[in-house]
């Protein structure tokens, strides 16, 4: 029992480790601009697929050598994040900025229109003729990712509790990631800029803050997080999917808004808790449920604590 | 009829004419087979967009007039299709036939709409959108699982055709033509249906509730302080929409003749209904008549078209992804969607007032 | 002695650090026109938004009448919070016991055509009781235990099904192999989850609907509801609706007020269709299932004179509006209110135009006019003369007074002294969120406390 409930609560901190990563993205953006960036799961599915195209392109396998599979996760990592972060700036630019001034509604709908865009995209990806995507038959079916880290129990073969490679690198990178995301929020220049676009956009600009150059950063930050998060998540789970940003993307949102949405430690506690909740369910009531029991969790919360954990109630000014 | 035609506009007396009669003098379907030398049907597709459009004024009541976002109207729709599943399929001993499973469909609609919406529609919008999203999800999974009820992944089936009195079906199917004294049936259940629902909808809207949606939109905090209660408002508003859904749900289930499976009713689904509705006009109801019609249209029509014409362009029978039509239409609603936006967020046939709210926005934001 | 129309106790508002209202007492007598002075800052507007709901009070109290307006704790409540507790407790039972698995013990084992809803509800009371059952399912008799997964034995008859039961009974009461001891096990196991699920909803929605009670238990709207009405400093009109539109949002109140006290028309029109639908639904379904020949010879025209009759009564919602409002005839009444209201306003000449299109001092006028409608016992004007020209400023003077003179008690937030002095019967100073002064105009103006803040500290007046 004791091994199982351990087992569980690595796996549940494994996956909420990769929520909270994705739910930055969302939680950055709404801070600032408040509204929810639909299309930010589906840049955290296409950053995957960039992995997965330059894992076949460099042939990688489970077989290939230590020095090679270094490199080449190095490489994914930091092209998956760059495209991440890139084509999340993009999507500004293009779509979002010139409906700031908008109505609250234009900005979500077209997100929810790029969303779909994008999904659709990763759909004919997925048709590429390169033999890791299946030769291009079946579009729309799960790619495999290769298993790139050793298959190994660092807890020793015999224990009953599985602790592999791929665990720690995802516990570890993510821990680095966020640590840096706190610090450069906290004390860097940019950071306390971010924080006060947040508060006030209009007495931030007054206050001689560039909010577009604040808002660019935000996504471009947001994305690579995504996009980081993906390589990390491809690794852990070995499938890549043109639908996995939808999925990760719904239970990465709720993270936001169960942790209380805008708030980064939010962000982080609400990715853990749901990743937590969702192992010990799959464990005890069975996978089958686990939107219905995510689902029942979030309403609960909101009910208690309608702007969620760590979330203040917004005053409105009379 | 001089009064009719005054009271409701020439064009929507007209329409409903031609729609009465367009059964029994398909002049559309004549001329283009003459021209393609194919059939079309098009009477089989308008009894889709009138079930659509029953679907598209639902969301509308919620997202156009009381300003609620909603991303899960599939859920209700489901819900409608499902308990019309079970209360008519012959396995179940209930079998109350469509008319009875008309009247519970709706009621079990506004149920799910009232259960979910009493404790989450006092949130702030864009949490109502993740609930709303995660209901739709969660419904769509708990229909698959309960597989005992609904069949799962296969569905119930069949549901049977709505009965009929004698003297209607001999009137409906002159030739004794059962199948066509079904789809005559449903064609005009939906027909009436579809117009009762726009009358009462139109009234509505010039109601003191109608008044209050308006405000709301507006200002909350304001009508709040005249006596107006937000929470109760909205949750009739969600409760009405949602048993609405239901209620098309019946007629989908009714026409298909199955509940199809419950994955039919995802994420997907619920954004092809706002997408008619963004097209058309949000809290128009014309709007979104026309945006069921155009998405409809496009998917059973154009799409197939344009189908054929990629592949006679590519030379064949290519089964690539890029080749057949249907894997681009998220390409087009998504692009359709961010357009719009961008373009004329009111949609190509907006309400009057809903066109002033927006560009009043962009005015005071620039 | 009668309390006073509105009685602010000690009210202290506080955001994080800072306190914008402290300990603040306010007294206005039924009848008044009262007026809140203060330089900017001093926490006037806080004090109206504390007053009308708005913001909550972080210490105090605001009494109307003397009643706290802060809806009171009653025994229904706590009845209301047990049936939310019970709803919840219930899908939290049912799906402790796996409503996939009831609906398969209960509605397939039998066969739909001779279903017996007694044989059902007792299979659905064993079912919840984790007992083990005769199973008919297959059209064979076997014994399973509760959740289908254990078979004691395969038997031919539903006699020896009894006999099989009988002696499973006696097994689980009295376990000897390990089998019996699993099962018995088992079904413990599941009235505990069972119960310890139901009585965790209970306690879920319980406390659920005592959370979201009391954070509504003093909102605009109640506050509203209770005969409060007011304007905003930054006018806050529905800008694209029609003049007369705004003021008729504001006798919602009245219309629904109305639509309960029971108008026999509503009702009807609202019951008819569903009646006469439920009726033609149960008439085709008892016609079709009591005599399927029979269908064809019954006389269908009783059908078609139901689906007429329903027709009928579309033609009658469509003519009488019966969705509108009550009736037509209150809707009338509404309007013939909000013309009056509007005239006696001044915007009388307005009517058709869009708020937003009113010129600023109109604007205020029709903000005042839209707080009447809701009737209210006590209107609070915020800074009214704001923005406002001399000429207007005097009107504006004459038409608080009239407001006071129909009967109603006035309480503002003014900085043109003019206006205060001129009207007012008592004055209260706010500086800094505290309460420095109270008195009449002629006390206030002579006030060393008063002249110092005004003079002193802010020198803008």
């Amino acid at each position: 029992m004791l091994d199982t409930v351990l087992q569980q609560l690595l796996i549940g901190l494994t996956n909420g480790m990769v929520f909270a990563l994705v739910a930055l993205g969302y939680t950055m953006v709404y801070g600032i601009l408040e509204f929810i960036n639909f299309a930010h799961g589906d840049v955290f599915m296409l950053s995957a697929f960039v992995s997965l195209t330059l894992v076949g392109a460099l042939g990688l396998t489970e077989h290939s050598s230590a020095g090679a599979l270094a490199g080449g996760l190095v490489l994914c990592i930091v092209a998956s994040s760059l495209f991440g972060g890139l084509l999340n700036l993009a999507i500004d630019r293009v779509v979002y900025k010139p409906l700031r001034k908008a109505p609250k509604l234009a900005p979500l709908v077209s997100a929810i229109g790029v969303s779909f865009i994008l999904q659709n995209v990763g759909l004919f990806w997925g048709g590429m003729s390169m033999a890791i995507f299946g030769g291009g038959g079946q579009a729309a079916a799960p790619k495999a990712f290769p298993n790139l880290l050793p298959a190994i129990n660092l807890l020793g073969a015999n224990s009953k509790v599985t602790l592999q490679p791929k665990d720690v690198l995802v516990i570890g990178a993510s821990l680095v990631v966020m640590s840096a995301l706190y610090g450069v929020v906290r004390y860097t220049k940019l950071g306390k800029a971010m924080r006060a676009t947040a508060q006030d956009p209009s007495a931030a600009r007054l206050m001689g803050i560039d909010v577009d150059q604040v808002v660019a950063a935000t996504f471009l930050i947001g994305g690579a997080l995504g996009g980081f998060a993906s390589v990390i998540y491809s690794l852990y789970i070995n499938t890549v999917h043109y639908q996995m940003g939808y999925q990760n993307g719904l239970y990465a949102f709720t993270a936001a808004v169960v942790g209380g949405i805008g708030n980064i430690p939010g962000a982080v506690l609400g990715g853990l808790l749901l990743g937590l909740v969702r192992a010990f369910s799959d464990q005890f009531i069975g996978a089958q449920w686990q939107p219905a029991v995510l689902f029942g969790i979030l309403i609960v919360i909101l009910v208690f604590r309608p702007a969620g954990l760590l979330g203040s109630t917004a005053r409105e000014k009379v | 009829m001089a009064a009719l035609l005054k009271k409701f506009g020439r064009l929507p007396v007209l329409a409903l004419l031609a729609l009465a009669i367009y059964p029994f003098a398909p002049v559309l379907d004549w001329g283009l087979e003459a021209a393609t030398g194919q059939a079309l049907h098009i009477d089989r597709q308008l009894v889709n967009i009138f079930i659509f459009s029953l679907l598209a004024l639902a969301l509308n009541l919620q997202v156009g007039q009381a300003g609620l976002l909603q991303l899960g109207i599939a859920a209700f729709f489901a819900i409608g299709a499902f308990t019309t599943g079970v209360l008519t399929v012959e396995k179940y001993p209930f079998q109350i036939g469509f008319w009875g499973a008309m009247l519970v469909a709706p009621l079990a609609g506004a149920l799910g709409g009232f259960l979910l919406g009493a404790p989450t529609l006092r949130l702030r919008g864009d949490y109502l959108a993740i609930v709303t999203l995660g209901f739709g999800e969660v419904m769509r999974i708990v229909l698959l699982n309960l597989e005992n009820i609904t069949d799962g992944p296969r569905g119930l089936n069949p549901v049977p055709a709505p009965w009929l009195p004698t003297v209607v079906r001999e009137l409906l199917s002159p030739g004794g033509d059962a199948s066509i004294g079904v789809l005559r049936a449903m064609y005009f259940l939906a027909l009436i249906v579809l117009a009762a629902t726009v009358v009462c909808l139109n009234l509505l809207e010039k109601s003191r509730i109608g008044r209050a949606f308006v405000a709301l939109r507006e200002d909350e905090l304001a009508a709040s302080c005249m006596g107006i209660e937000p929470a109760r408002i909205k949750l009739a508003a969600f409760t009405g929409g949602a048993a609405l859904a239901g209620l098309a749900g019946c007629f989908y289930a009714t026409n298909l003749t199955t509940t199809a499976e419950p994955n039919t009713y995802d994420f997907n689904y619920s954004i092809m209904v706002l997408c008619c509705l963004i097209i058309g006009g949000l809290g128009s109801l014309r709007g979104a008549l026309l945006g069921a019609g155009l998405l409809l249209g496009f998917d059973n029509v154009v799409s197939p078209l344009l189908t054929r014409l990629l592949q006679t362009a590519l030379g064949g029978e290519s089964t690539h992804v890029m080749a057949s039509f249907s894997n681009w239409r998220w390409i087009v609603f998504g692009t359709a969607l961010v357009v719009m936006m961008r373009l004329r967020p009111e949609g190509l046939w907006p309400s009057s007032r809903v066109a002033e709210e927006l560009h009043e926005a962009q005015e005071d934001a620039a | 002695m009668r309390a006073p129309l509105l009685q602010v106790d000690k009210l202290t508002l506080r955001f994080g650090g800072l306190t914008a209202v402290s300990e603040v007492d306010l007294r206005v007598e039924e009848g008044q026109i009262a007026a809140v002075i203060g330089p900017n800052g001093a926490g006037k507007t806080s004090l109206f938004n504390a007053i009308t709901g708005i913001y909550e009070p972080t210490a105090g109290a605001v009494r109307l009448d003397g009643h706290d307006l802060q809806e009171p704790m009653q025994p229904r409540l706590l009845l209301r919070w047990l049936l939310v507790g019970l709803g919840v407790g219930l899908i939290g039972l049912l799906t402790a016991a796996n409503v996939d698995a009831l609906w398969a013990a209960v509605v397939k084992a039998q066969d739909p055509n001779e279903f017996s809803t007694a044989r059902a509800l007792h299979d659905a009371g064993a079912f919840m009781a984790a007992q083990p059952r005769v199973d008919l399912r297959m059209a064979k008799y076997f014994v399973t235990s509760f959740d289908g997964q254990t078979t004691f034995a395969v038997v031919k008859t539903p006699e020896l099904a009894a006999t099989a039961l009988a002696d499973a009974q006696k097994r689980l009461e009295n376990p000897q192999s390990d089998d019996d001891k699993a099962t018995a096990t088992r079904t413990v196991t599941a009235l505990r989850v069972r119960g310890g699920a139901f009585l965790a909803g209970l306690l879920l929605g319980f406390l659920a609907a005592r959370a979201v009670w009391q954070r509504t238990r003093r909102t605009p709207t109640s506050v509203a509801l209770r005969g409060v009405a007011r304007t905003f400093q930054n006018i806050r009109l529905f800008h694209n609706m029609t003049v007369v539109e705004n003021v008729l949002v504001a006798s919602d109140r009245h219309l629904r007020a109305q639509a309960k006290l029971g108008d026999p028309g509503r009702l009807t029109a609202l019951l008819a269709p569903m009646g006469l639908l439920a009726l033609v639904a149960t008439l085709a379904l008892v016609v079709r299932k009591a005599a399927p020949d029979a269908a064809e010879v019954l006389p269908d025209g009783v059908l078609a004179a139901l689906l007429l009759g329903l027709l009928a009564w579309l033609v009658v919602i469509v003519r009488r509006g019966a969705f509108s409002t009550a009736s037509l005839d209150q809707e009338r009444a509404a309007r013939h209110e909000a013309m009056e209201l509007l005239k006696f306003v001044g915007l009388e000449h307005r009517l058709r135009d869009l708020a937003r299109n009113l010129p600023y001092g109109e604007q205020r006028r029709l903000e005042i006019a839209r707080a009447l409608a809701t009737r209210p016992r006590l209107l609070l004007l915020d800074e009214p003369a704001a923005g406002m020209n001399p000429s207007e400023t005097v009107s504006l003077m004459h038409l608080i007074r009239a407001i006071r003179d129909r009967g109603m008690t006035v309480l503002l937030i003014e900085h043109h002294m003019r206006v205060v002095m001129g009207i007012s019967d008592r004055i209260t100073v706010l500086v800094h969120g505290k309460r420095i002064a109270e008195g009449t105009p002629d006390e206030i103006r002579q006030n060393p406390a008063v002249i110092e803040a005004y003079l002193g500290a802010d020198g803008e007046h």
